[in-house]
């Protein structure tokens, strides 16, 4: 079954290309189906692995599914069918959209070092397809450069962990260890190698170009590939290399914060603005997740779901002011629903109480503190200063500066989705177990090395 | 020795990168980092004196001792292609920006900058 996660885009990819007019309702049918295929297998509580041709593992590539990689891969497919229910950001995009899922899906669900590796090229080539809509081409093309060269350092960290453990099957790999000589070269490498698509400094300067670039990049980028992206900084991280080279992670973390949070403070382009936030909150992400402890990586992820549901609300609602009207002044006057929803999600985003973000912010710094680390929380609670001031100011402007222009034609699904989310964001404040039960289930699978190695290399369910 | 090559050739990629200002140097630069890389995976399943990996007795003095490493070939195909589809991708923009900024040297493109 859950090969077919990745197989149904894929295959649906290439039927639009022979009929290209189909290609937005097939998008949408992949990502459906996905859905349904995801809650049909709610939340596994075990290990099952899909081994392909049935070929036994460490023999061969297999997709491993557990509570982890279920909760992102629903993550993940939930972005892509909210994407497909909005024709108008679609575009002509369907066909690298329905590849990216599939590529993200794969990524998600392998459990084979190399083949994360293709996974990871075919999102980096389809991201640049995407981003390079609405004629951004230079920025599509910086784009495609850095993700080339964190592709050859992934495959390099690849080569080396096969050379330290003659394995690339990622719990044999775990079970054999990793000699401590070649350790810090190999989670170095994949510090790079997974930076830029996780935005970690100093590897994120294509953000801001791709994000600011169109209407569509920063809405799935931003979300989706994210989260897949996170995934396995952890997967990798905690589950593979039992929290070693967490050091170089939680630094770079640290100063990605810092820096995403005053370069959003700087920027005058709406856009923009909130690119270097998503840089930021990727940053508190890193940062809890290189603890390596399962409460820890579950709270993060809590946090990256509550971040990724507000960042769309945010990026659907920029995209479409930012191509619609010049002038940005009080245009919330004439879009009172989509006002109201960017509004909750950037307060979310902050942390205020009655949303969402709050929930995860606050459990952070508990959880930060009682694992006695001062430097964390105090360097979050600057960042949330800053945000403070970024979110106020660009709230106040699109509020209630004095109006100029012309009412554009108001999207209709745009903003009703907008605003369910946005409500999705206060239940969560009010329930937060909606989102952390899952998050925690995760974080528990990536902790939990042993139940993974044991699940993997014993029990065999199904083959293709 | 041959890795000594590929760790230069990385090199060779990382300063093409940093110092030109053509852009098609920068993809020329990257293809060079995916063909280092590549060369250093080969080098790793080499085995001096090796033998073509087919398990058979017909041939004298079988060993499977002295196989080289089928896998890292394997991979280095994969990647190849991949880095294929990269640098196809990197010059079809490439073209799109060559028509939109009327330059492909980052000194000389219009339109461009904050």
């Amino acid at each position: 079954m859950i090969s077919l996660l990745i197989a149904i885009p894929l295959l649906l990819a290439f039927i639009s290309i022979i009929w290209r007019s189909l290609s937005k309702p097939l998008f949408f049918l992949a990502s459906f189906t996905n859905i349904v295929i995801l809650i049909t297998s709610w939340f596994p509580n075990g290990v099952e692995i899909h081994a392909m041709g049935n070929w036994k593992p460490p023999f061969g590539i297999n997709l491993v599914f557990d509570n982890a990689s279920f909760y992102a891969a629903l993550v993940v497919n939930a972005f892509f069918l909210l994407t497909s229910l909005l024709p108008g950001l679609v575009g002509n995009y369907g066909i690298p959209l329905m590849l990216l899922m599939a590529a993200a899906n794969g990524f998600v669900l392998t459990g084979d070092l190399f083949n994360s590796f293709v996974f990871m090229e075919i999102i980096t080539i389809t991201a640049v397809t995407i981003a390079s809509k609405k004629e951004n081409f230079y920025n599509a093309f910086k784009y495609l450069i850095l993700g080339g060269i964190a592709g050859s350092i992934y495959l390099l960290a690849t080569i080396f962990a096969y050379a330290s453990t003659g394995s690339l099957n990622m719990a044999h790999v775990s079970m054999a260890g990793i000699s401590s000589s070649s350790l810090v070269a190999i989670t170095t490498l994949y510090a790079i190698g997974l930076g830029v698509e996780a935005k970690l400094f100093p590897l994120n300067g294509w953000v801001s170009g791709v994000y600011g670039g169109n209407d569509l990049a920063p809405v799935i980028l931003g979300t989706s590939v994210s989260f897949a992206a996170l995934y396995m900084v952890g997967r990798l991280f905690g589950t593979v290399f039992h929290g070693n080279g967490a050091e170089v992670l939680y630094t770079l973390a640290l100063i990605t914060i810092v820096i995403g949070e005053v370069a959003a403070l700087r920027q005058r382009n709406l856009l923009k603005t909130f690119a270097y936030s998503s840089v930021a909150q990727a940053g508190v992400v890193v940062a809890m997740l290189s603890k390596g402890t399962g409460t820890a990586m579950g709270l993060a992820y809590f946090h990256l779901t509550n971040d990724a549901v507000a960042k769309f609300v945010i990026f659907l609602v920029a995209g479409f002011l930012v191509y619609n009207y010049k002038n940005l002044n009080g245009v919330f006057k004439k879009h009172k629903v989509l006002g109201a929803s960017f509004s909750i999600a950037s307060f979310s985003l902050v942390g205020f109480p009655l949303f969402a973000g709050f929930q995860s912010k606050l459990r952070i710094i508990m959880e930060a503190f009682s694992m006695k680390d001062y430097l964390f929380p105090s360097v979050m609670l600057l960042a949330t200063l800053i945000e403070v001031g970024y979110v106020v100011r660009w709230n106040v402007k699109l509020w209630f500066e004095e109006e100029t222009q012309e009412k554009a034609e108001t999207p209709v699904i745009a903003s009703t989705l907008a605003l369910i989310l946005a409500l999705v964001l206060i239940t969560v404040f009010i329930k937060p177990d909606i989102f952390l039960g899952g998050a925690m289930k995760m974080g528990n699978a990536l902790a939990d090395t042993k139940d993974y190695i044991q699940g993997v290399l014993s029990v065999v369910k199904g083959g293709m | 020795m041959v890795y000594g090559i590929s760790i230069i050739l990385i090199g060779i990629g990382i300063y093409g990168l940093m110092t030109q200002k053509n852009l098609f140097k920068h993809i020329v630069s990257l293809s060079i980092i995916d063909t280092a890389v590549n060369i250093f995976i080969v080098a790793t399943g080499y085995v001096s004196n090796g033998k073509a990996p087919i398990y058979t007795r017909a041939l004298p003095g079988f060993s499977p001792n002295s196989f080289v490493d089928p896998l890292p070939q394997a991979l280095v195909l994969t990647a190849i292609v991949i880095g294929v589809g990269t640098l196809a991708l990197g010059a079809s923009l490439l073209v799109r920006v060559k028509e939109k900024h009327s330059s492909i040297n980052v000194e000389n493109m219009k339109g461009v900058g904050e």
